[in-house]
Protein backbone atom coordinates (compact mmCIF):
# COMPACT_ATOMS: atom_id res chain seq x y z
CA UNK A 1 0.00 0.00 0.00
CA UNK A 2 2.92 2.62 0.65
CA UNK A 3 4.59 1.29 -2.87
CA UNK A 4 1.17 2.60 -4.45
CA UNK A 5 1.19 5.94 -2.61
CA UNK A 6 4.69 6.79 -3.15
CA UNK A 7 4.04 5.69 -6.82
CA UNK A 8 0.74 7.22 -7.34
CA UNK A 9 2.41 10.37 -5.86
CA UNK A 10 5.31 10.74 -8.19
CA UNK A 11 3.16 9.32 -11.49
CA UNK A 12 0.87 12.42 -10.35
CA UNK A 13 3.60 15.22 -10.23
CA UNK A 14 5.04 13.56 -12.97
CA UNK A 15 2.37 13.80 -15.09
CA UNK A 16 1.00 16.98 -13.96
CA UNK A 17 4.63 18.57 -14.34
CA UNK A 18 4.54 18.21 -18.06
CA UNK A 19 1.47 20.85 -19.48
CA UNK A 20 1.91 19.17 -22.84
CA UNK A 21 0.57 15.79 -21.30
CA UNK A 22 -2.22 17.41 -20.02
CA UNK A 23 -3.37 20.26 -22.33
CA UNK A 24 -3.11 18.16 -25.46
CA UNK A 25 -5.91 16.10 -25.02
CA UNK A 26 -7.93 18.35 -23.46
CA UNK A 27 -7.51 20.85 -26.40
CA UNK A 28 -7.86 18.11 -28.82
CA UNK A 29 -11.61 17.05 -27.06
CA UNK A 30 -12.37 21.02 -27.11
CA UNK A 31 -11.32 21.12 -30.74
CA UNK A 32 -13.50 18.16 -32.05
CA UNK A 33 -17.04 19.66 -30.09
CA UNK A 34 -16.07 23.49 -31.90
CA UNK A 35 -15.69 21.53 -35.13
CA UNK A 36 -19.09 19.86 -34.22
CA UNK A 37 -20.67 22.66 -33.08
CA UNK A 38 -19.43 24.97 -36.64
CA UNK A 39 -20.55 22.05 -38.96
CA UNK A 40 -23.83 21.19 -37.75
CA UNK A 41 -24.99 24.21 -35.68
CA UNK A 42 -27.44 23.83 -32.74
CA UNK A 43 -28.98 20.80 -33.43
CA UNK A 44 -33.29 20.62 -33.29
CA UNK A 45 -34.95 20.52 -30.12
CA UNK A 46 -35.94 16.63 -29.88
CA UNK A 47 -32.38 16.39 -30.67
CA UNK A 48 -30.17 17.64 -28.12
CA UNK A 49 -30.35 15.16 -25.49
CA UNK A 50 -28.95 12.64 -27.87
CA UNK A 51 -26.43 15.32 -29.72
CA UNK A 52 -25.17 16.60 -26.19
CA UNK A 53 -24.48 13.04 -24.89
CA UNK A 54 -22.50 11.69 -28.27
CA UNK A 55 -20.67 14.96 -28.77
CA UNK A 56 -19.49 14.41 -25.07
CA UNK A 57 -18.38 10.67 -25.33
CA UNK A 58 -17.01 11.41 -29.12
CA UNK A 59 -14.40 13.99 -27.59
CA UNK A 60 -13.97 11.84 -24.47
CA UNK A 61 -12.77 8.53 -26.44
CA UNK A 62 -10.92 10.55 -29.02
CA UNK A 63 -9.16 12.63 -26.40
CA UNK A 64 -8.91 9.87 -23.55
CA UNK A 65 -7.13 7.52 -26.78
CA UNK A 66 -4.52 9.86 -27.27
CA UNK A 67 -3.44 10.05 -23.70
CA UNK A 68 -3.54 6.24 -22.89
CA UNK A 69 -1.61 5.40 -25.90
CA UNK A 70 1.49 7.39 -24.34
CA UNK A 71 0.46 6.53 -20.31
CA UNK A 72 3.99 5.26 -19.77
CA UNK A 73 5.53 8.18 -21.69
CA UNK A 74 7.11 9.61 -18.52
CA UNK A 75 8.67 6.70 -17.12
CA UNK A 76 9.65 5.55 -20.72
CA UNK A 77 12.00 8.72 -21.46
CA UNK A 78 15.10 7.90 -19.13
CA UNK A 79 14.12 4.65 -18.21
CA UNK A 80 13.00 5.25 -15.16
CA UNK A 81 9.76 2.29 -15.72
CA UNK A 82 12.95 -0.35 -15.95
CA UNK A 83 13.93 0.86 -12.28
CA UNK A 84 10.36 0.13 -11.29
CA UNK A 85 10.33 -3.20 -12.75
CA UNK A 86 13.43 -3.67 -10.77
CA UNK A 87 12.39 -1.97 -7.31
CA UNK A 88 11.10 -4.84 -4.95
CA UNK A 89 6.99 -3.52 -5.16
CA UNK A 90 4.24 -5.27 -6.68
CA UNK A 91 3.59 -4.46 -10.29
CA UNK A 92 0.11 -4.40 -9.19
CA UNK A 93 0.29 -1.02 -7.28
CA UNK A 94 2.42 0.49 -10.55
CA UNK A 95 -0.78 -0.40 -12.23
CA UNK A 96 -3.24 0.86 -10.19
CA UNK A 97 -1.25 4.33 -9.35
CA UNK A 98 -1.09 4.94 -13.36
CA UNK A 99 -4.91 4.12 -13.50
CA UNK A 100 -6.10 6.65 -10.97
CA UNK A 101 -3.73 9.40 -12.70
CA UNK A 102 -5.12 8.47 -15.94
CA UNK A 103 -9.00 8.61 -14.91
CA UNK A 104 -7.62 12.11 -13.13
CA UNK A 105 -6.79 13.13 -16.59
CA UNK A 106 -9.93 11.77 -17.90
CA UNK A 107 -12.06 14.48 -15.69
CA UNK A 108 -9.93 17.16 -16.10
CA UNK A 109 -11.45 16.33 -20.04
CA UNK A 110 -14.80 15.63 -19.05
CA UNK A 111 -15.99 18.31 -17.12
CA UNK A 112 -15.11 20.84 -19.44
CA UNK A 113 -16.46 18.49 -22.45
CA UNK A 114 -19.79 18.53 -20.32
CA UNK A 115 -19.59 21.68 -20.27
CA UNK A 116 -19.00 23.03 -23.71
CA UNK A 117 -21.09 20.17 -25.10
CA UNK A 118 -23.98 21.94 -22.95
CA UNK A 119 -23.50 25.32 -24.24
CA UNK A 120 -23.22 24.28 -28.08
CA UNK A 121 -26.36 21.66 -28.14
CA UNK A 122 -28.27 24.04 -25.65
CA UNK A 123 -28.80 21.31 -22.89
CA UNK A 124 -29.71 22.54 -19.29
CA UNK A 125 -29.60 19.81 -16.88
CA UNK A 126 -31.24 19.88 -13.37
CA UNK A 127 -28.19 19.69 -10.74
CA UNK A 128 -29.27 16.10 -9.99
CA UNK A 129 -29.19 15.08 -13.39
CA UNK A 130 -26.11 16.36 -14.41
CA UNK A 131 -23.71 14.86 -11.37
CA UNK A 132 -25.96 11.45 -12.49
CA UNK A 133 -24.71 11.82 -15.76
CA UNK A 134 -20.72 12.85 -14.59
CA UNK A 135 -20.92 9.99 -12.67
CA UNK A 136 -21.74 7.90 -15.47
CA UNK A 137 -19.37 9.31 -17.82
CA UNK A 138 -16.27 9.02 -14.88
CA UNK A 139 -17.64 5.57 -14.52
CA UNK A 140 -17.10 5.22 -18.62
CA UNK A 141 -13.45 6.95 -17.86
CA UNK A 142 -12.51 4.65 -15.02
CA UNK A 143 -13.37 1.50 -17.43
CA UNK A 144 -11.19 3.15 -20.61
CA UNK A 145 -8.48 4.08 -18.07
CA UNK A 146 -8.29 0.34 -17.01
CA UNK A 147 -8.24 -0.85 -20.47
CA UNK A 148 -5.78 1.59 -21.65
CA UNK A 149 -3.37 0.88 -18.93
CA UNK A 150 -3.39 -2.60 -19.61
CA UNK A 151 -2.93 -2.20 -23.52
CA UNK A 152 -0.41 0.58 -23.14
CA UNK A 153 1.64 -2.08 -21.02
CA UNK A 154 1.08 -4.53 -23.40
CA UNK A 155 2.19 -2.22 -26.45
CA UNK A 156 5.37 -0.59 -24.58
CA UNK A 157 7.74 -2.64 -26.85
CA UNK A 158 5.80 -3.13 -29.65
CA UNK A 159 7.49 -0.88 -32.97
CA UNK A 160 3.40 -0.04 -34.14
CA UNK A 161 2.50 0.65 -30.80
CA UNK A 162 0.87 4.31 -32.17
CA UNK A 163 -1.53 1.68 -34.79
CA UNK A 164 -1.69 -1.30 -32.64
CA UNK A 165 -3.16 0.60 -29.69
CA UNK A 166 -6.02 1.80 -31.10
CA UNK A 167 -6.84 -0.95 -33.15
CA UNK A 168 -7.51 -2.74 -29.76
CA UNK A 169 -8.40 0.04 -27.83
CA UNK A 170 -11.49 0.81 -29.75
CA UNK A 171 -13.13 -2.64 -30.06
CA UNK A 172 -12.32 -3.33 -26.83
CA UNK A 173 -14.16 -0.07 -25.18
CA UNK A 174 -17.79 -0.42 -27.67
CA UNK A 175 -19.11 -2.15 -24.14
CA UNK A 176 -18.41 0.82 -22.03
CA UNK A 177 -19.26 3.37 -24.76
CA UNK A 178 -22.51 1.60 -25.70
CA UNK A 179 -23.25 1.57 -21.81
CA UNK A 180 -21.99 5.38 -21.16
CA UNK A 181 -24.35 6.78 -24.49
CA UNK A 182 -27.28 4.79 -24.26
CA UNK A 183 -27.28 5.29 -19.69
CA UNK A 184 -26.75 8.84 -20.86
CA UNK A 185 -30.21 8.53 -23.02
CA UNK A 186 -31.84 6.92 -20.35
CA UNK A 187 -30.86 9.19 -17.52
CA UNK A 188 -31.34 12.51 -19.62
CA UNK A 189 -34.38 12.08 -22.14
CA UNK A 190 -36.24 8.69 -20.91
CA UNK A 191 -38.70 9.55 -23.27
CA UNK A 192 -36.66 8.65 -26.37
CA UNK A 193 -36.36 4.89 -25.06
CA UNK A 194 -37.65 3.01 -27.38
CA UNK A 195 -37.60 -0.51 -24.98
CA UNK A 196 -38.93 -0.70 -21.40
CA UNK A 197 -34.67 -2.77 -21.03
CA UNK A 198 -33.11 0.68 -21.39
CA UNK A 199 -33.31 1.66 -18.04
CA UNK A 200 -30.35 3.70 -16.18
CA UNK A 201 -29.88 1.12 -13.85
CA UNK A 202 -29.14 -1.89 -16.86
CA UNK A 203 -26.80 0.21 -18.68
CA UNK A 204 -24.91 1.25 -15.29
CA UNK A 205 -24.76 -2.43 -14.45
CA UNK A 206 -22.81 -3.29 -17.88
CA UNK A 207 -20.22 -0.37 -17.56
CA UNK A 208 -19.72 -1.42 -13.78
CA UNK A 209 -19.19 -5.45 -15.08
CA UNK A 210 -16.78 -3.83 -17.83
CA UNK A 211 -15.15 -2.14 -15.12
CA UNK A 212 -14.79 -4.91 -13.19
CA UNK A 213 -13.35 -7.10 -16.14
CA UNK A 214 -10.81 -4.51 -17.35
CA UNK A 215 -9.78 -3.82 -14.02
CA UNK A 216 -9.16 -7.45 -12.58
CA UNK A 217 -7.50 -8.39 -15.98
CA UNK A 218 -5.11 -5.37 -15.94
CA UNK A 219 -4.63 -6.33 -11.92
CA UNK A 220 -3.51 -10.13 -13.08
CA UNK A 221 -1.83 -9.48 -16.50
CA UNK A 222 -0.05 -6.14 -15.87
CA UNK A 223 3.17 -7.75 -13.86
CA UNK A 224 3.56 -10.47 -16.98
CA UNK A 225 2.98 -7.54 -19.29
CA UNK A 226 6.02 -5.63 -17.74
CA UNK A 227 7.51 -8.62 -16.60
CA UNK A 228 11.33 -9.67 -17.62
CA UNK A 229 11.88 -9.67 -21.47
CA UNK B 1 28.62 -15.32 4.73
CA UNK B 2 25.66 -15.02 2.40
CA UNK B 3 26.67 -14.25 -1.55
CA UNK B 4 24.97 -11.05 -2.00
CA UNK B 5 24.74 -12.27 -5.86
CA UNK B 6 25.06 -15.85 -7.10
CA UNK B 7 25.04 -16.22 -10.99
CA UNK B 8 25.10 -19.75 -11.79
CA UNK B 9 26.47 -20.87 -15.57
CA UNK B 10 23.79 -17.81 -17.14
CA UNK B 11 23.88 -18.02 -20.86
CA UNK B 12 22.11 -15.76 -23.55
CA UNK B 13 21.65 -15.50 -26.85
CA UNK B 14 20.34 -13.44 -29.37
CA UNK B 15 18.94 -15.44 -32.82
CA UNK B 16 21.69 -16.17 -34.52
CA UNK B 17 24.56 -15.06 -31.75
CA UNK B 18 25.89 -16.37 -28.50
CA UNK B 19 26.56 -13.48 -26.52
CA UNK B 20 27.97 -15.51 -23.49
CA UNK B 21 27.18 -18.81 -22.04
CA UNK B 22 28.36 -20.47 -18.41
CA UNK B 23 29.06 -17.37 -16.66
CA UNK B 24 29.16 -17.96 -12.99
CA UNK B 25 29.88 -16.05 -10.43
CA UNK B 26 29.66 -15.01 -6.72
CA UNK B 27 30.13 -11.53 -5.42
CA UNK B 28 30.08 -11.62 -1.41
CA UNK B 29 30.13 -8.18 1.30
CA UNK B 30 33.02 -6.41 0.39
CA UNK B 31 33.96 -7.39 -2.88
CA UNK B 32 34.07 -5.22 -6.36
CA UNK B 33 34.21 -6.77 -9.51
CA UNK B 34 34.55 -5.58 -12.81
CA UNK B 35 33.20 -6.81 -15.89
CA UNK B 36 35.24 -6.55 -18.68
CA UNK B 37 35.10 -7.31 -22.26
CA UNK B 38 34.75 -5.88 -25.78
CA UNK B 39 31.67 -3.64 -26.91
CA UNK B 40 28.63 -6.01 -27.52
CA UNK B 41 30.20 -8.93 -25.37
CA UNK B 42 27.00 -9.04 -23.40
CA UNK B 43 27.87 -7.20 -20.17
CA UNK B 44 25.40 -4.94 -20.09
CA UNK B 45 23.15 -7.87 -20.83
CA UNK B 46 24.54 -9.63 -18.18
CA UNK B 47 23.43 -6.74 -15.75
CA UNK B 48 20.23 -6.63 -16.81
CA UNK B 49 19.66 -9.98 -16.23
CA UNK B 50 21.04 -9.72 -12.73
CA UNK B 51 18.53 -6.25 -12.50
CA UNK B 52 15.68 -8.82 -12.79
CA UNK B 53 15.05 -6.76 -16.69
CA UNK B 54 16.14 -10.40 -18.86
CA UNK B 55 15.75 -13.36 -18.14
CA UNK B 56 18.90 -15.56 -18.84
CA UNK B 57 18.18 -18.13 -21.59
CA UNK B 58 19.79 -21.00 -19.33
CA UNK B 59 21.28 -21.62 -16.22
CA UNK B 60 20.22 -19.14 -13.06
CA UNK B 61 21.02 -15.74 -11.36
CA UNK B 62 20.50 -15.65 -7.11
CA UNK B 63 19.24 -11.95 -6.01
CA UNK B 64 17.43 -10.42 -3.46
CA UNK B 65 15.84 -7.53 -5.52
CA UNK B 66 15.61 -5.59 -2.19
CA UNK B 67 19.36 -5.97 -1.92
CA UNK B 68 20.63 -4.34 -5.27
CA UNK B 69 20.78 -0.84 -7.00
CA UNK B 70 20.99 -0.75 -10.82
CA UNK B 71 22.54 1.98 -12.60
CA UNK B 72 21.96 1.35 -16.96
CA UNK B 73 24.61 2.64 -18.84
CA UNK B 74 22.52 4.97 -21.69
CA UNK B 75 19.68 6.30 -19.13
CA UNK B 76 19.63 7.06 -14.92
CA UNK B 77 15.95 6.20 -14.53
CA UNK B 78 14.90 9.84 -14.04
CA UNK B 79 11.65 11.52 -14.31
CA UNK B 80 12.99 14.34 -16.46
CA UNK B 81 9.72 16.82 -15.62
CA UNK B 82 10.54 16.40 -12.12
CA UNK B 83 13.54 18.46 -10.49
CA UNK B 84 16.40 16.52 -8.21
CA UNK B 85 14.44 16.01 -4.94
CA UNK B 86 11.74 14.69 -6.61
CA UNK B 87 13.58 12.37 -8.28
CA UNK B 88 15.62 11.81 -4.98
CA UNK B 89 13.26 11.27 -2.51
CA UNK B 90 11.12 9.36 -4.94
CA UNK B 91 13.09 6.17 -4.80
CA UNK B 92 14.50 6.80 -1.51
CA UNK B 93 11.05 6.41 -0.30
CA UNK B 94 10.44 3.68 -2.48
CA UNK B 95 13.06 1.71 -1.64
CA UNK B 96 13.35 2.59 2.59
CA UNK B 97 9.71 3.16 3.24
CA UNK B 98 9.76 6.66 4.99
CA UNK B 99 10.23 9.67 3.16
CA UNK B 100 13.89 11.34 3.51
CA UNK B 101 14.97 13.94 5.79
CA UNK B 102 15.94 17.02 4.24
CA UNK B 103 19.73 16.77 5.90
CA UNK B 104 19.69 13.10 4.26
CA UNK B 105 19.01 14.84 0.51
CA UNK B 106 21.18 17.95 1.09
CA UNK B 107 24.15 15.56 2.03
CA UNK B 108 23.79 13.31 -1.25
CA UNK B 109 23.22 16.43 -3.90
CA UNK B 110 26.20 18.18 -2.20
CA UNK B 111 28.24 15.11 -2.44
CA UNK B 112 27.60 15.17 -6.47
CA UNK B 113 28.00 18.85 -6.31
CA UNK B 114 24.53 19.49 -7.18
CA UNK B 115 23.60 21.65 -3.78
CA UNK B 116 22.94 24.76 -5.54
CA UNK B 117 19.17 25.83 -5.04
CA UNK B 118 18.38 25.90 -8.89
CA UNK B 119 18.76 22.51 -9.35
CA UNK B 120 18.97 20.75 -5.70
CA UNK B 121 15.51 22.66 -5.35
CA UNK B 122 16.54 23.27 -1.73
CA UNK B 123 17.44 26.59 -0.50
CA UNK B 124 18.57 27.37 3.04
CA UNK B 125 16.58 24.01 4.46
CA UNK B 126 13.64 25.22 2.59
CA UNK B 127 11.63 24.21 -0.60
CA UNK B 128 13.34 26.30 -3.52
CA UNK B 129 10.78 29.45 -5.10
CA UNK B 130 12.71 27.59 -8.70
CA UNK B 131 14.29 24.30 -9.24
CA UNK B 132 15.13 22.95 -12.40
CA UNK B 133 13.61 19.68 -14.11
CA UNK B 134 16.32 17.32 -14.60
CA UNK B 135 15.55 17.02 -18.08
CA UNK B 136 17.39 20.03 -18.01
CA UNK B 137 20.44 19.10 -16.50
CA UNK B 138 23.58 18.67 -18.55
CA UNK B 139 24.56 14.95 -19.16
CA UNK B 140 26.86 14.58 -16.64
CA UNK B 141 24.99 16.42 -14.06
CA UNK B 142 22.25 14.02 -14.94
CA UNK B 143 24.47 10.98 -14.04
CA UNK B 144 25.64 13.02 -11.20
CA UNK B 145 22.03 12.40 -10.03
CA UNK B 146 21.85 9.13 -10.94
CA UNK B 147 24.83 8.36 -8.20
CA UNK B 148 23.49 10.28 -5.41
CA UNK B 149 20.05 8.23 -6.00
CA UNK B 150 21.79 4.36 -5.88
CA UNK B 151 24.27 6.32 -2.52
CA UNK B 152 21.35 7.73 -1.15
CA UNK B 153 19.19 4.19 -1.13
CA UNK B 154 21.67 2.09 0.63
CA UNK B 155 21.60 -1.14 -0.78
CA UNK B 156 24.43 -3.75 -0.31
CA UNK B 157 24.99 -4.62 -4.26
CA UNK B 158 25.25 -2.13 -6.31
CA UNK B 159 24.92 -2.81 -10.09
CA UNK B 160 26.56 -0.49 -12.36
CA UNK B 161 26.44 0.40 -16.15
CA UNK B 162 29.50 2.58 -17.32
CA UNK B 163 28.60 4.82 -14.02
CA UNK B 164 31.13 7.61 -14.63
CA UNK B 165 30.58 8.06 -18.30
CA UNK B 166 30.12 11.30 -18.98
CA UNK B 167 31.57 12.65 -15.35
CA UNK B 168 34.08 15.39 -14.89
CA UNK B 169 37.37 14.70 -13.25
CA UNK B 170 36.16 15.64 -9.82
CA UNK B 171 32.85 13.70 -10.28
CA UNK B 172 34.87 10.60 -11.12
CA UNK B 173 37.10 11.08 -7.76
CA UNK B 174 33.47 11.68 -5.97
CA UNK B 175 32.44 8.29 -7.40
CA UNK B 176 36.13 6.69 -6.39
CA UNK B 177 35.19 7.90 -2.83
CA UNK B 178 31.62 6.96 -2.40
CA UNK B 179 32.40 3.44 -3.90
CA UNK B 180 35.12 2.84 -1.30
CA UNK B 181 32.62 4.02 1.44
CA UNK B 182 30.31 1.47 0.45
CA UNK B 183 32.67 -1.04 0.53
CA UNK B 184 34.04 -0.22 3.89
CA UNK B 185 30.46 -0.23 4.63
CA UNK B 186 30.23 -3.73 3.59
CA UNK B 187 28.63 -3.08 0.11
CA UNK B 188 29.67 -4.80 -2.94
CA UNK B 189 29.88 -3.52 -6.58
CA UNK B 190 29.86 -5.15 -9.77
CA UNK B 191 30.83 -2.48 -12.46
CA UNK B 192 30.84 -2.78 -16.58
CA UNK B 193 33.17 0.13 -17.21
CA UNK B 194 35.97 0.72 -20.47
CA UNK B 195 37.63 3.72 -17.86
CA UNK B 196 39.67 1.24 -16.01
CA UNK B 197 41.22 4.54 -13.75
CA UNK B 198 37.63 3.92 -11.44
CA UNK B 199 39.58 0.77 -10.33
CA UNK B 200 42.88 1.78 -9.25
CA UNK B 201 43.41 1.38 -6.24
CA UNK B 202 40.47 -1.53 -5.08
CA UNK B 203 41.01 -5.10 -4.97
CA UNK B 204 38.60 -5.86 -7.77
CA UNK B 205 37.90 -8.94 -9.54
CA UNK B 206 37.90 -9.35 -12.99
CA UNK B 207 35.00 -10.94 -15.13
CA UNK B 208 36.37 -11.50 -18.81
CA UNK B 209 33.27 -11.40 -20.75
CA UNK B 210 35.03 -12.29 -24.37
CA UNK B 211 32.54 -12.37 -27.23
CA UNK B 212 30.70 -15.68 -27.22
CA UNK B 213 31.26 -16.43 -23.26
CA UNK B 214 33.95 -16.21 -21.15
CA UNK B 215 36.06 -19.36 -21.59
Amino acid sequence: MRAFRVIFRQTLKAEFADRERVLSPLLFAMVILVVIAFTFGEPAPESRPAAFIAQVFLSLILATQTALARAFDPEQQDRAFDLLRAAPISPGSIYVAKLLVVVMQGATILVPSIAVSALFCGVSLAPDRLAAFAGLCLLTVAGLGSLGVTLAAMTLKAHARTVLFPLLYFPLATPLLLAGTQGGIALIAPETVVTAASTVSGWVTIALSANAIFLTLGILLFGELVKSD
Amino acid sequence: MNPLLHIKDAGFSYPGRTLFRSVNLLVSAGEIVHLRGPNGAGKSTLLRICAGLLAAQSGDVELDPRHFEYLPAESNGLHLKLGAVDNLAFWYELRAGRKPRVEELRLALATWKLDHPLVSGIAGGQPARLSLPAGKFSTGMKRRLALARVMMNAAPLWLLDEPVSGLDEDAVQTFVTVLRQHLAKGGAAVIVSHDTRIFAGFDARVLDIPPGGPR
